[in-house]
């Protein structure tokens, strides 16, 4: 078991004093909605969730998908360490739950960079250090949900979310690999019937054996539909 | 372990705040005249600032500041120390239990113009804070709020003699539930009310900036960061805002690069980053920008910190970003950390007052 299959499974049992000790005091944590600064504010998350049931169903250790109790409930948690201790957490979660939505600033620049009339590139743009192992999983998706090949097997999550949001555009950026398991975190913008730019993180985990598991925020989905914009020109 | 992320300079990177806070021992840095519990200028940095701020020495600005200090704003400049102390004051006033975590110290030895042991300090800070008391942006609310916060120090002899303070104040605003252009109304409204002219420094860096000669046209590859960085990020403003070739963000950033600017905007990747610096021109037609100064240090890993202070001048043409434009002459100081891994930035931060900026559209300043 990793160290962080381990931490995830002593915090899920109310061990919140482990993060004096597993996370850096600046570390912070981003999800579909917002990025929490430092160690404290993680605390209080954590804390919000005392009484929730939930285990560790897949480690690829700087990765780890949890399950609920209820089994509908799906968490995967990303971790970037320094020296030792974690800096960085993405938690993708589809939480099951409404949650409210603060008001953005309006959506800037367009989601396919440079690109205009031609179709989607055959292969995805990678950040610099995207694991090599994952490339090849990494192209595929971008062919699958980027190009709108949907007879290479698209998620369903994917399909209701390009359903949703025509335009919308998938960026790969990071992957986890252990053993035969991989695992990537995407982001995804679109632009919603509601008017509104979309924009969610996504992680997407493949073992031998399973079926591919696709995890999204459907509750962050929903609030920023209804998100109000920040208007700078009319207080 | 102390992970030496900056050569022999410990910096925030790798240790956790206790080791950051405790005493470091004998100087690593060349360092003369600084008081003999410091180590090194990013160990003054952070640990000055704890003393200041989380344990309230505030009177400690007397040992830590020149009297004849020049603080920098983008409401313009401040000058003294009993200034610093009062403003100091001021904001703790307003938010009693501010904690300041040092995200990154980005310095630079400047001993070839202001002599030797003399360093810039680029410290780039996230403050969380309890609003307990009326602030300069309106009356309190109770409300517990963070905010992103570079300050430059020019540092000798233990005292800071020049700085550059920016602070995301239209983010502050939006969580205090107040609307920063609502704010900057009123701030110029008493600006007018004084009867003056124009602010003259304001007219002046301006004025400045508009006469600075242009760079010429180039189709040359960005520079390597790593070999030079201060080249990179020169080049970097230089194409991409100076002769606005907005698409050759795909050139220097990673397509999964995370951004973050003022009002606490958050963007991801060359669109939206390539479409912020469209909305900034979009905003100001004519803006010519000039880079104020230039820092960098290792940042563990083969990753490398950045940072850029620089100005801007320019006339609120468009409607990009600030409603309706004013035809207003503007200035904006800011200060930009960026994180570049194996010749891409992956990871930025941009910090500047808009709500001085919109002070200026709504004719204040």
């Amino acid at each position: 078991m990793s160290a962080l299959a381990e931490l995830e499974t002593a915090l899920w049992h109310g061990e919140y004093h482990r993060l004096a000790e597993s996370h850096s005091h600046r570390a912070i944590r981003e999800d579909s909605m917002a990025v929490s600064k430092g160690r404290d504010a993680i605390l209080t998350q954590w804390v919000e969730k005392a009484g929730l049931a939930a285990e560790v169903t897949a480690d690829l250790g700087d990765v780890v998908a949890v399950t609920g109790a209820d089994k509908g409930w799906l968490l995967h948690r990303w971790v970037w360490r320094e020296d030792g201790r974690i800096l960085r957490e993405v938690e993708v979660t589809n939480r099951l739950r409404d949650i409210g939505a603060s008001a953005v600033h309006p959506p800037i620049g367009e989601l396919r960079a440079g690109l205009g009339q031609f179709a989607a590139p055959a292969q995805p743009d990678l950040p610099p250090r995207f694991p090599d192992q994952a490339r090849d999983l990494a192209s595929g998706l971008h062919q699958a949900w980027n190009g709108r090949a949907f007879s290479k097997g698209v998620p369903s999550e994917i399909s209701t979310l390009i359903r949703d949001m025509p335009d919308a555009t998938f960026y790969f950026e990071h992957a986890a690999v252990r053993d035969e398991a991989i695992a990537v975190l995407f982001r995804v913008a679109g632009h919603h019937h509601s008017g509104r730019r979309i924009r969610l993180i996504g992680s997407h985990l493949v073992q031998p054996g399973a079926t591919p598991q696709t995890v999204i925020d459907w509750s962050a989905y929903a609030a920023q539909q209804a998100a109000q914009h920040i208007d700078y020109g009319a207080p | 372990m102390i992970s030496m992320s900056s050569g022999a300079i410990p910096n925030v990177g790798g240790r956790d705040i206790a080791q950051i806070l405790e005493p470091q021992g004998s100087p690593r840095q060349n360092i003369p005249g600084f008081d003999p519990e410091y180590a090194d200028i990013v160990d003054y940095i952070l640990r000055c600032t704890h003393r200041i701020w989380e344990q309230k020495d505030v009177g400690l600005i007397a040992t830590h500041y020149g009297s004849d200090i020049v603080v920098h704003m983008m409401t313009g400049p401040n000058f003294g120390m009993d200034g610093v102390i009062a403003g100091t004051a001021r904001t703790l006033s307003a938010f009693p239990d501010r904690t300041l975590t040092g995200e990154a110290v980005i310095w630079s030895d400047e001993g070839a113009k202001h002599g030797a042991g003399a360093y810039l300090s680029s410290h780039r800070i996230t403050s969380t804070a309890t609003n307990l008391g009326a602030s300069e942006l309106g009356p309190a609310t109770g409300k517990r709020i963070s905010f992103t916060t570079i300050a430059d120090c020019l540092c000798k002899a233990n005292l800071i003699i020049e700085e550059w303070l920016v602070r995301d104040y239209s983010h502050m605003a939006l969580q205090l539930g107040y609307h920063p252009r609502a704010v900057a109304r009123l701030h110029a409204a008493a600006d007018k009310a004084k009867g003056e002219e124009r602010a003259e420094w304001r007219q002046a860096r301006m004025q400045a900036i508009a006469a600075a000669p242009r760079t010429g046209w180039s189709d040359e590859p960005f520079p390597d960061a790593a070999a030079d960085p201060h080249a990179f990020a020169t080049a970097l403003f230089d194409q991409i805002v100076t002769h606005r070739r907005f698409g050759r963000v795909r050139e220097v950033y990673s397509p999964a690069a995370r951004w973050s600017g003022p009002g606490g905007r958050r963007l991801f990747g060359w669109g939206e980053i390539s479409g912020w610096y469209t909305a900034i021109i979009g905003s100001f037609g004519d803006a010519r920008i000039h880079i104020q100064h230039i820092a960098h240090v290792p940042a563990g890993d083969g990753a490398l910190d950045i940072a850029v202070r620089w100005e801007l001048a320019g006339t609120h043409d468009g409607a990009g970003l600030y409603g309706a434009p004013t035809g207003e002459a503007i200035y904006i100081l800011a200060v930009t950390h960026m994180r570049v891994v194996d010749g891409r930035i992956v990871d930025e931060v941009t910090v500047f007052d808009e709500v001085a900026l919109m002070r200026q559209m709504e004719g204040g300043l």
